[in-house]
């Protein structure tokens, strides 16, 4: 307990003392006063019984003196004794003698002033004029700077004295002093006694709020548990019971809360998990989802879609879908039916056009089936690549099919092909003129080989024989390249120069007679495009150059108008429409990573788009009929995609040119 | 064998066609020529003659081609064999080549140039010559 100049003891005491001291104080001034009036009658009388025994005397000594009849002469001597007797009349008090006075009131002047010890004869002359005007009476006076006197006389007629007595107020009042001055050291004692007691029974009676206030203080500061033990039956001990009641409830419901904030701290954080668990799942997804509402505004938009579209989500959050996605256009109707039967609608191989590419996808519209919620979700594969899939597999059946066959009937072929082949050639080496077996034999039969073989000649028997041996040969071909689609192959690999590869190619194009009949490939410019350094490509070398030499008889072919206007224009023109540039074949051979890629790019006349789809499916040909068997590009796509694993493939533009590309894995990469 | 012996040539194949034109080809560049169009009638001409080479077609009527060339190492160990097959993919069996026949010694059908039978044949006839 502190006696703070702000706590209750402290004011109490404070009352206290002041209501003490003013209490006191009143008391003292109210019975000083009291006391000073009861003084000042019995003093009145004291004095007044003391003057009128004074008088007595002098009375007495003036009857002496009347029954003598000689007053002139024994008056002064009957006053002088009668002096004399008044002067022990004197009033002693503990430290002073009071003497009376005597005043003559014909002379003003004192007869008898008091002794030696009396330092008085204070009254001054306006006073004693006072004292004679009076006769009888009494007053208080006071001389400059010396103390209040009180002055009480009577007049004695026979003399025509004033008897008196002047006493200071002091000395008159010196027992109300001494009372008062008891009654202070009574009054401070008690005061003291009541201090202590007022404040030992104050801070008991406040320890509880003392106590009551710990505890409150305590838990401002965030301490709930602080004990506190009050026992008093009294309102403050109720109060502090109860506050601590309350503080204990308020305790445990704080305690509650913050379980309950804990709780809903961790259900915020595991919904966080969860939304971002969510997020990532639906990020995660290969494919495109997008959210819209039933007015076909985004309200979803995974990284699928922001990826390949090129957005944010912020960026189209609330647009129209087809602002965003304009190539959905056709898809509107299906989605707002989606949403309004609440049916999952399906599309598949939706060709979609983002920037310049075109891709195949697979459009599925789920509607969001919550009551309140309508809209729907958008989920967009891209299956361009299974379908490039699909394709190449239906591809390589045909393929195989026609390996199947093939190889199933080669045989079957081969031999009255080879009867074919086998009776021309002896027949051819028969009507040979310079065979002596040939003569001898036409000389036996009456003619000469000159005149057989004129015949033959006149008779187109000759050449005859001839187209049969090509028809043959021709025949054989075809078997032999339906042949390369049988599985069965024995592939001898060797690290080949790619570059070497092409170039052996562009010559033997260059000198083959038969292409040239066709069209003269050395009116063809040739530009390369080789990087430096290529590492070698694992490939069956003959197969990879008959691939080759396959595509650029195909360029030569598209090119062949192009190099018909070169020769009938004569000097060669650089410019480029479409009729009059010079022929072109850019050949690029490049190292991508773990393939090497070759271009073989003419500038021809190119292909429709529904003619370059089908350019690699056997037996598909443009050529006229008896050119060229439509095999020789599907066995190519067949030996570098089957045999080679490597890929193929084609570009096209009407008017503008045509590109092969061909990859192959680099050696040490085949698999 | 002496330079004015005819190089003696068994051809053996089940079609007239090819079996009559390889005959009158190999005729013409100068080989005697005999034929057979099956294994066991090949087997039973090369037990009574003797033949320098034999052009073997392998799928015939009957036992096949390479049994006939196993069977006639046993007879003549100085024969020497072609293939001429239109099978597609044929691989040589491990007894065929311990009998000495190679790869270069098969020929598919149809060829269309006979001539590089006689350079076999050349080849092969010079080979056993140096062997003897």
């Amino acid at each position: 307990m502190i006696l703070k100049s702000n706590s209750i003891l402290f004011k109490l005491l404070l009352f206290t003392v002041i209501v003490l001291i003013v209490a006191m104080s009143l008391i003292m001034f109210v019975a000083q006063y009291q006391l000073e009036a009861v003084i000042d009658a019995s003093q009145n009388e004291v004095y007044s019984e003391r003057i009128d025994s004074i008088l007595e005397i002098l009375s007495g000594g003036y009857r002496r003196l009347i029954e003598k009849a000689n007053v002139v002469d024994y008056i002064e001597d009957y006053q002088q004794a009668a002096l004399l007797t008044i002067r022990n009349r004197y009033h002693e008090t503990a430290d002073y003698k009071i003497y009376p006075f005597v005043i003559n009131a014909a002379d003003k002047a004192f007869v008898y002033s008091g002794g030696l010890d009396n330092p008085l004869g204070s009254l001054d002359k306006q006073n004693i004029e006072k004292v004679i005007r009076l006769r009888s009476g009494d007053f208080i006076y006071k001389n400059d700077s010396a103390e209040k006197k009180w002055c009480v006389f009577k007049y004695f007629k026979g003399w025509d004295w004033v008897v008196g007595y002047v006493i200071p107020l002091r000395i008159k009042y010196v027992e109300v002093h001494i009372f008062i001055e008891k009654f202070f050291v009574t009054m401070l004692i008690v005061s003291l006694i009541i201090i202590f007691a007022a404040g030992y029974f104050i801070v008991k009676l406040i320890s509880p709020i003392d106590k009551l206030t710990e505890a409150a203080v305590a838990m401002s500061s965030g301490i709930l548990d602080h004990k506190i033990d009050v026992r008093s039956k009294d309102e403050l001990g109720t109060l502090a019971r109860s506050f601590v009641f309350m503080r204990d409830v308020v305790s445990d419901k704080i305690s509650a809360l913050n379980k309950e904030i804990l709780e809903r701290a961790q259900a915020e954080e595991e919904l966080s998990i969860v939304r971002n668990y969510l997020t990532n799942i639906i990020d995660s997804m290969p494919s495109m989802l997008i959210g819209v509402d039933n007015k076909l505004r985004i309200t979803q938009w995974n990284k699928k879609a922001h990826d390949s579209i090129g957005v944010t989500y912020l960026e189209v959050k609330g647009r129209r879908l087809v602002e965003v996605f304009p190539t959905l256009q056709n898809e509107i109707n299906r989605i707002k039916q989606s949403i309004e039967e609440r049916v999952i609608i399906a599309d598949s191989k939706v060709e979609l056009e983002m920037g310049d590419t075109t891709f195949f996808s697979d459009i599925t519209i789920y509607p969001l089936i919550f009551e309140s919620v309508e809209g729907a979700v958008i989920r967009i594969d891209d299956v361009t690549n299974r379908i490039k899939l699909e394709e190449s597999i239906i591809q390589s059946e045909k393929m195989a099919s026609v390996g199947g066959l093939a190889a199933g009937m080669a045989h079957e072929i081969n031999n009255p092909l080879a009867g074919i082949l086998q009776n021309v050639q002896v027949i051819q080496s028969r009507i040979d003129k310079g065979d002596t077996k040939n003569i001898q034999i036409a000389q036996e039969c009456g003619t000469t080989m000159g005149i057989i073989n004129k015949y033959m000649v006149r008779r187109g028997i000759t050449s005859m024989i001839e187209m049969v041996m090509e028809s043959g040969i021709r025949a054989a071909k075809i078997v032999d390249n339906m042949l390369s689609f049988s599985r069965k192959s024995e592939l001898v690999l060797m690290p080949q120069d790619i570059r070497l590869l092409l170039e052996n190619m562009v010559d033997l194009a260059k000198n083959d007679y038969d292409l040239s009949k066709k069209y003269d490939f050395r009116k063809i410019e040739i530009v390369r495009e080789y990087d430096d350094i290529i590492n070698k490509v694992m490939c069956e070398k003959s197969q990879i150059q008959q691939v080759f030499l396959n595509i650029l008889k195909n360029s030569a072919h598209a090119l062949k108008d192009l190099i018909e206007n070169q020769e009938l224009s004569g000097l060669g023109n650089s410019s480029e429409d479409s009729v009059t540039r010079k022929p072109k074949i850019t050949l690029r051979i490049k190292e991508i990573g773990k393939m090497v890629q070759i271009d073989i790019e003419d500038n021809g006349v190119g292909m429709e788009e529904d003619v370059r789809r089908r350019i690699f499916e056997p037996f598909f040909t443009t050529k006229e009929v008896g050119m060229g068997t439509g095999l020789g590009l599907s066995v190519s796509y067949f030996i570098i995609t089957d045999r080679h694993k490597g890929i193929m493939s084609v570009r096209s533009t009407k008017n503008k040119g045509t590109k092969f590309t061909i990859q192959l894995p680099t050696e040490g990469y085949e698999k | 064998m002496s330079k004015d012996q005819l190089i003696r040539v068994l051809i053996i194949d089940d079609e007239l066609s090819i079996r009559g034109s390889m005959a009158g080809y190999l005729d013409d560049c100068g080989f005697a020529v005999s034929l057979s169009e099956s294994t066991e009638k090949a087997l039973r001409m090369v037990r009574e003659s003797k033949y320098d080479v034999a052009i073997v077609d392998l799928r015939l009527r009957g036992l096949s081609g390479d049994v006939f060339i196993v069977e006639a190492a046993q007879i003549c160990k100085d024969l020497k064999y072609i293939i001429h097959t239109g099978s597609v993919n044929y691989a040589l069996s491990d007894e065929l080549k311990k009998i000495g026949v190679k790869p270069e010694h098969i020929f598919r059908k149809p060829l269309d140039d006979l001539n590089v039978i006689v350079e076999a044949i050349n080849e092969l006839v010079k080979e056993g010559g140096k062997g003897e």
